[in-house]
């Protein structure tokens, strides 16, 4: 029986093989259109895609395009302490939210799921709405402000939905433990229960920033002042001709880089996990 | 706790670093102005000479224009909106006028006689106040133009047409020996107008019968407007997009305005293996519509003496040519016009710089070839201009638009 | 751990000031004709709900619809399969997998969209007319958001029990049957909430369709846009609310249907 099926079962392997890597294709396409623009002399062209010759020149533009390097740093300095705070804040709200009874946590979390739920659009009108009221008070408040609160906002409820089931999984005997062994309430905390959630606050914070470094639709909304992100910039000028192809290379940079890193870590993970055994 | 610390003292670092770069000199000017509009080179030069920092924001429509300047996001010092915006800006009071008195600005003292003869007769005509009083101290021309078709010239009848029936050559598919692809700008509001104008109306008419001005759109109109869309059907709707689709032949022709049309020009002269064949054209018709865009501060500006101080150096001969020579639209300015003619009357002084001689265009060949560059109304004798409309009417142009989704 | 209650205090008072008050604010513009968020010249005016008569908007509503449930179908018959033939293979580092399904994501979306166009108008492809029509936002909408119908799917695939169906096999059940009355079954979960998290963004964006459509696939997002861009806050808060009521509406329809797991 194995052995008269095995020509039809390797070939229904390479059917899904085949199946697998043309739905992956598909969603590379993109990214191999950029790699491809970032490398191209000609990637602004009239007519698109034509390949105008290998260079490095798009790379290098990164560093001299005022316009892109500015978006860039402003895109970077949101994203970085938007993945810190957010990582912080939704670590302690989650252990708030644990605590909880169990009536305040299902309107908790119901009012949580509502960033995450409603459209980007409704919570980037929102937002400015609640900015430009403030403004009275705040007058810089569009700019880094509203565009760091706006993306704190968005990103906690993920970084929540990361930690919080694994804090429910942690048990409750540990903080006991720690505090039985005369730690304080918060030292046992910080001691114990916060590195034993290791893991789930890396993803956390790597979902945040994943997030919040490609918003484009809040962005747009809470930017101001000058100070706007990357995404907003495509938006703005993919059609113009000062398009800087620089935007193509610093895309497939950062895709690069987050690559190594997400590598880099699981590898140590890995070996790490090796070693235990 | 030392990883956080580590990270803290990463993005602090990471923090010092970015503001180093992005480091603002005391004096900004924040500028509110359309994409592609203004030149880097010019704006350096500003702001080398004023020590300041010019803050640059970009909308892609007049409506996004009036809407940032109104909603107070952001406190704009200058912007550059459309004509009507600058009047609805105006009789709203959100207008400042600019420090005429002052000698440090002599440009802004000369303004009522350094604009160009066609464009001060529109502006006489178009740009007053409820009670016909002109408020010229209040805004600045920065670059002119007016409504036209851009063609692809490898069909062979597309010329032919669009030259002959203006534009009505947009709406009337019939013209056409073969099937033609058409593109139409996405400003519900241009929408109403072109289709006006193609039809040999005033493109500021509410009502057929009346040539009323005022009020909403007669459901006469309203009818007439959607029934066309629908049947004609247009390939696209788009903005930027339109001009590079009508170079590469991905339409045939579309509707847009004049200075579209020069900025496409000069990004074919800069591609990389130009043959020194330009594929597209331009046509402004007999009815047409002009524009243009005006320098303006808010009354929300905070930085009154930089504003006047941008202003008069745009107002600078010198400066203006730079930037329109830079940027492709008309210019306003006579001092300008005379400096465009001094460049050509070297035959070797090259505007469109392909890279190589023989397909490069010289100032000459430019003025000879493309007279609409300094005088876009130059053809036209039936010359509009779109005037501010109240919201119900905006809002019925949108539901045109909307209804066709 | 009970006694840090507290610390979701701060969180809550933070949420109820940037989700219910923008709601209540909103709500309060939709009975007023304002010029942006200027309440000085603010009057009471019921204009906003008069344009909810329009009939346009309908339409949009009915594109975003289309849109959506379409992507969302076609979501499920590319993710679904790939995340079961993933999860029921003998690769060994299924880990690679999940950071290869995660990567697209690490680049720029609008970038993405915008290379998606770029494609499309290459000369090889401009004879298929593409850009500009629904098939094409469509086709865009799912490369976009296609890794999230498969990741979930995949978890809930890869927590099954595999005891179960080693069980129906033994007991003679053919793999399709034990697919349709056991693995299926158990996979919804992932099912409806990939579809969820497809079908949000895709009916409510309107990057894509801006950009892909040209204009001419205009969806509720691009209505709202709009609305907005010409300073209509009354009009636009309206229409945001009912969109925000849409999305809770479909949200609650789906739990009550799957029972949506609580954490």
């Amino acid at each position: 029986m194995l052995v008269k099926n095995s020509w039809k079962n390797k070939l229904v392997g390479i059917l899904q093989a085949l199946f697998v890597v043309f739905v992956f294709s598909l969603m590379y396409m993109p990214i191999f259109i950029i790699i491809y623009q970032s490398f191209n002399k000609t990637a602004n062209s009239i007519s698109p895609l034509s390949w105008g010759g290998f260079t490095f020149d798009n790379y290098i533009e990164i560093f001299t395009n005022r316009q892109l390097y500015t978006t860039i740093l402003d895109s970077l300095l949101v994203s970085l302490w938007t993945t810190f705070v957010a990582t912080i804040i939704g670590l302690f709200a989650s252990i708030g939210i644990n605590a909880l009874s169990r009536k305040a946590r299902k309107a908790m979390d119901a009012l949580n799921d509502i960033p995450m739920l409603n459209s980007e659009i409704v919570t980037g009108i929102s937002l400015m709405i609640i900015f430009s009221l403030l403004k009275p008070l705040i007058p810089g408040i569009f700019g880094f402000t509203s565009m760091f609160v706006a993306h704190i906002f968005f990103t906690v409820p993920y970084v929540i939905l990361m930690i919080l089931p694994k804090l429910e999984q942690t048990d409750e005997t540990l903080f006991e433990a720690a505090r039985d062994l005369g730690c304080s309430p918060a030292s046992a905390l910080f001691k114990v229960v916060i590195p034993s959630l290791g893991t789930a606050i890396l993803m956390g914070a790597l979902i945040a920033f994943t997030l919040s470094i490609d918003d484009f639709v809040i962005s747009f909304y809470t930017q101001g002042n000058g100070f706007s992100n990357f995404s907003n910039y495509v938006y703005s000028s993919y059609t113009k001709k000062n398009f800087s192809a620089g935007s193509y290379a610093f895309n497939a940079l950062l895709t690069f880089v987050t690559l190594g890193i997400v590598l880099f870590i699981s590898l140590k993970t890995n070996k790490k996990g090796k070693e235990k055994k | 706790m030392k990883k956080i610390i580590a990270i803290l003292a990463f993005l602090a670092l990471f923090t010092i670093g970015a503001v180093l770069v992005l480091q603002t000199p005391s004096d900004i000017l924040y500028l509110l102005n359309w994409g592609e509009y203004i030149s880097d080179e010019v704006v350096a030069k500003f702001e080398e000479e004023y020590h300041c920092q010019v803050v640059l924001e970009v909308v892609t429509s007049s409506e996004a224009m009036y809407q940032k300047i109104t909603s107070n996001t952001t406190q704009y010092d200058v912007a550059i909106p459309g004509d009507y915006a600058v009047t609805q800006l105006y009789k709203e009071g959100w207008l400042m006028e600019a420090d005429i008195k002052n000698d440090a600005y002599p440009y802004i003292q000369q303004y009522d006689t350094i604009y160009t003869d066609d464009l001060k007769a529109l502006t006489d005509k178009y740009m007053v106040d409820d009670d016909n009083n002109p408020f010229s101290t209040y805004y600045f021309p920065y670059f002119w133009g007016a409504y036209t078709m851009i063609y692809n010239t490898s069909k062979p009848d597309t010329e032919s047409v669009v030259k002959s029936n203006g534009f009505e050559a947009l709406y009337n598919r019939s013209l056409y020996s073969t099937p033609h692809k058409i593109g139409m700008y996405d400003t519900s509001r241009w929408i109403v107008s072109s289709y006006l104008m193609a039809n040999g109306y005033d493109p500021n008419i509410t009502d057929y019968a009346s040539s009323s001005h005022e009020g909403d759109l007669s459901n006469e109109i309203q009818n007439d407007v959607v029934s066309a869309l629908k049947e004609v059907k247009f390939d696209e709707f788009g903005n930027d997009a339109l001009k590079r689709n009508v170079a590469t032949g991905a339409l045939d022709l579309c509707f847009t305005q004049l200075g579209d049309f020069f900025d496409t020009l000069a990004l074919v002269y800069d591609e990389a293996n130009f043959d020194g064949n330009v594929n597209f054209n331009c046509y402004v018709p007999d009815t047409t519509a002009a524009f243009f865009d005006s320098m303006i501060i808010p009354t929300t500006c905070q930085n009154y003496d930089l504003a006047n101080a941008f202003i008069n150096f745009m107002l600078n001969p010198e400066n203006a040519f730079d930037n329109a020579c830079a940027i492709g639209y008309s210019p306003c300015l006579k001092g300008v016009v005379e400096l465009y003619e001094e460049c050509a009357s070297d035959p070797n002084e090259i505007y469109f710089d392909s890279g190589d001689i023989s397909t490069s265009l010289t100032f000459a060949q430019f003025l000879d070839k493309y007279p609409m560059y300094l005088n876009p109304v130059y053809n036209s004798s039936n010359v509009y201009m779109l005037e501010p409309k109240e919201a119900k009417y905006l809002t019925t142009c949108e539901t045109i638009f909307n209804s066709l989704a | 751990m009970k006694r840090f209650k507290g610390l979701a205090i701060p969180y809550f008072v933070w949420l109820v000031l940037l989700v219910v008050v923008p709601l209540l604010a909103m709500f309060a513009l939709t009975f007023m004709q304002t010029n942006g968020t200027n309440l000085a010249t603010a009057v009471f005016s019921l204009d906003a709900y008069k344009r909810m008569l329009d009939p346009s908007i309908y339409k949009a509503l009915w594109n975003s619809l289309y849109v959506a449930v379409l992507t969302v179908v076609i979501c499920i018959l590319l993710g679904y399969p790939v995340a079961y033939f993933i999860s029921f293979s003998k690769i060994k580092n299924k880990s690679l997998f999940l950071l290869l399904l995660i990567l697209p994501m690490w680049s720029n979306s609008m970038l993405r969209i915008v290379s998606w166009l770029r494609l499309f108008s290459t000369d090889a492809l401009a004879a298929l007319n593409l850009v500009g029509t629904d098939a094409a936002v469509i086709f865009v909408t799912v490369t976009t958001y296609l890794p999230f119908m498969i990741f979930p799917i995949y978890t809930v695939l890869e927590k099954m029990d595999r005891g179960l169906i080693e069980a129906s096999k033994d007991l003679g059940v053919p793999a399709w049957k034990t697919f349709l009355k056991i693995t299926f079954p158990l996979s919804l979960s992932g099912v409806s909430s990939g579809t969820l998290m497809v079908f949000l963004p895709a009916a409510t964006g309107f990057a894509i369709s801006q950009t892909i459509g040209q204009g001419k696939v205009r969806l509720i997002g691009n209505l709202i846009q709009t609305v907005f861009e010409k300073n209509n806050y009354n009009f636009g808060s309206l229409l945001s609310i009912f969109v925000t009521v849409m999305i809770l509406a479909v949200v609650g329809a789906s739990s009550l249907f799957t029972g949506r797991r609580k954490h």
